[in-house]
């Protein structure tokens, strides 16, 4: 059974379209990433998965069954969605941050279980040392930590992340990134919105190419020869060493 | 640690040192807590007749009505802040206030209803006028919802100052002096009328106290992880509608009250709002009551309270303000 399944999905914002009949198929265990540039529909896509949006056209399924059809407090435990720009207004600890996460399992107050849950994903994550800071007072990377804490307490199996590296420098790009990789490998699904080609193929397992309101895979060719990376990127050169390809902006 | 915990345990005790110690401040009479020891436990006519009018049909309704504005207030305000992601907003954001104060002028001008329910009754119309203004496709904005809650203030506003202009003197002053606040005329009627919408709302701000910590994270965040951001907004805004056009209705308009006191509770235990709703009712009530006490026992003649609650709450605000570091980003 696929992560995701969408057929002849079609979205627009008041007019215009944004998500133009995709059809795609998302495995399950797998970082998926979709590439595509500022504006492509790479956040459209994510927050369509993620239940944020209604109004679309066409078939949508998570785990074999259709968004529509899904209980929203047992989706919000299945699948977590971290979106980009988080801006914190108020002060929160990082506990009582991390704890919203929790929302979909309590009613009015978090229970005991609500609280181990927060200890636990603090400690597998290894947080203790921001455990006593205010959230607003984190470091740009230390935020997103956070965020992913969060999205992770509620145990889902799916985690959908909106440019997760968005903002941070290298050591925490590829900090943040490792950590989803390593995620992946103990069975949860990641599916990232990513900008950056050569993070993207570095650590994804399948790269979604979204260029113009359209989504494909290109199951022929390894990523940096594909053509629709060409259409993402108009002019770049290939770097080889033999095991690894990078790409690189062409130097006129 | 265990010092924080034992102040912040204190706080929500504080009410009842306060309540009582206000039973017997004032200038009409002096009565002691002697005095009332022996009424209780000697004899009721330790205390004279009019003395035991003073303390059980003026003092303790009207410290009673303080509280419960005092509570619902700063409750409303916080839980406000949270809702709109904006700490600089109060309850009478959505124009509630003026909306009421119209309500009350054409009650004084015009006796087409009763005063109270007239305010009761503007003060939701004017809540929901915004709220119903700022929706587009189902949605609310934040934004859409302040400037809304703007525009309707100003209309109503400008609605009072018709009444006030056509109206004559007498009538003016009395509608001046409702807007300022009017505890003086606090009776167990007041009560009767208005305990039920403000216990309601100070009730369901409790229960959604830790939600109101979900929902301070943004709009994606909190649907996301499963809470009806929508649904949960309007019944809060619903809730908070109705309290405080109560609160008012009985009251008088106490301006930035519930803005300050939000603020200064959380300069004391934090931004949780599982704290905060908390002691927002327990201290925001008692501050009010302590105010109140001040403007009832200062002079010979009595003040209303809307002037003491900017005169002494906005320099404490301005002092804490100074002294704490608030981790405020914008």
């Amino acid at each position: 059974m696929s992560a995701f399944n969408l057929q002849n999905v079609s979205y627009s914002y008041s007019q215009q379209k944004v998500i133009d009949n995709v059809t795609i198929d998302i495995a399950q265990g797998k970082f998926t990433v979709l590439l595509g540039r500022n504006g492509s529909g790479k956040s459209t896509l994510l927050r369509l998965c993620a239940k944020l949006l209604s109004g679309y056209s066409g078939s949508m399924q998570c785990l074999g069954k259709e968004l529509s059809q899904w209980n929203n407090k047992e989706f919000t435990r299945t699948v977590s969605y971290l979106g980009q720009h988080h801006r914190p207004v108020f002060p929160f600890s990082i506990e009582d941050v991390i704890l919203t996460g929790r929302a979909g399992f309590v009613n009015f107050l978090p229970s005991e279980k609500d609280h181990n849950a927060v200890d636990e994903i603090i400690h597998d994550l290894d947080l203790n040392s921001l455990r006593n800071r205010v959230y607003t007072e984190l470091s740009g990377g230390e935020q997103q930590l956070i965020l992913i804490a969060r999205s992770l307490v509620s145990k889902p199996s799916i985690l959908l992340l909106d440019e997760p590296t968005n903002h941070l420098d290298f050591t925490n790009q590829a900090r943040i990134l490792t950590l989803a990789k390593s995620l992946v490998v103990k069975g949860i699904t990641i599916i990232s919105a990513l900008h950056d080609p050569n993070m993207a193929f570095l650590f994804g397992d399948d790269i979604l190419f979204v260029h113009e309101k359209i989504v494909v895979r290109d199951g022929e060719h390894t990523p940096w020869e594909s053509p629709l990376l060409k259409k993402i990127i108009p002019s770049f050169e290939v770097l080889s060493d033999g095991n690894k390809s990078f790409i690189i902006p062409n130097l006129v | 640690m265990n010092m924080r915990k034992m102040v912040v345990m204190s706080l929500y005790l504080i009410p009842i040192p306060v309540i009582i110690g206000s039973l017997f401040i004032g200038s009409a009479f002096h009565i002691s807590l002697a005095d009332l020891w022996q009424y209780y436990t000697v004899s009721h006519s330790t205390l004279s007749e009019s003395a035991q009018i003073v303390l059980f049909d003026i003092r303790i309704p009207r410290i009673l009505l303080v509280f419960l504005v005092g509570a619902v207030l700063s409750s409303s305000g916080g839980a406000m802040q949270a809702v709109f992601r904006n700490p600089l907003v109060d309850p009478f954001i959505l124009g509630l206030s003026s909306g009421a104060a119209f309500g009350a002028a054409l009650s004084v001008s015009f006796h087409l209803l009763p005063l109270i329910p007239s305010a009761f009754i503007f003060g939701i119309l004017a809540a929901g006028t915004s709220y119903f203004a700022a929706m587009q496709n189902k949605e609310v904005s934040t934004v859409s919802l302040i400037l809304s809650g703007v525009v309707v203030n100003g209309i109503f506003t400008a609605l009072l100052t018709i009444v006030q202009f056509i109206s004559d003197p007498f009538k003016l002053q009395s509608i001046v002096q409702w807007t300022m606040g009017n505890f003086h005329t606090a009776s167990w009627e007041k009560i009767q009328i208005s305990v039920l919408p403000m216990a309601a709302g100070l009730i369901v701000l409790l229960m959604y106290r830790w939600r109101l910590n979900v929902l301070a994270l943004g709009d994606d965040e909190a649907q996301s992880s499963g809470v009806h951001v929508l649904r949960d907004k309007l019944i809060l805004l619903l809730v908070i509608s109705i309290a405080c056009s109560a609160a008012v209705a009985v009251a008088g308009i106490i301006g930035f009250y519930g803005l300050i006191v939000p603020h200064i509770v959380r300069m004391i235990v934090g931004v949780d709002n599982k704290k905060l709703i908390p002691l927002c009712i327990t201290l925001g009530g008692s501050f009010l009551v302590i105010i109140d006490d001040i403007s009832r026992s200062l002079m010979s003649f009595e003040l209303p309270i809307g002037i003491f609650t900017m005169l002494i709450g906005a320099p404490i605000f301005l002092f804490l303000m100074k002294k704490n570091h608030i981790g405020w980003n914008y």
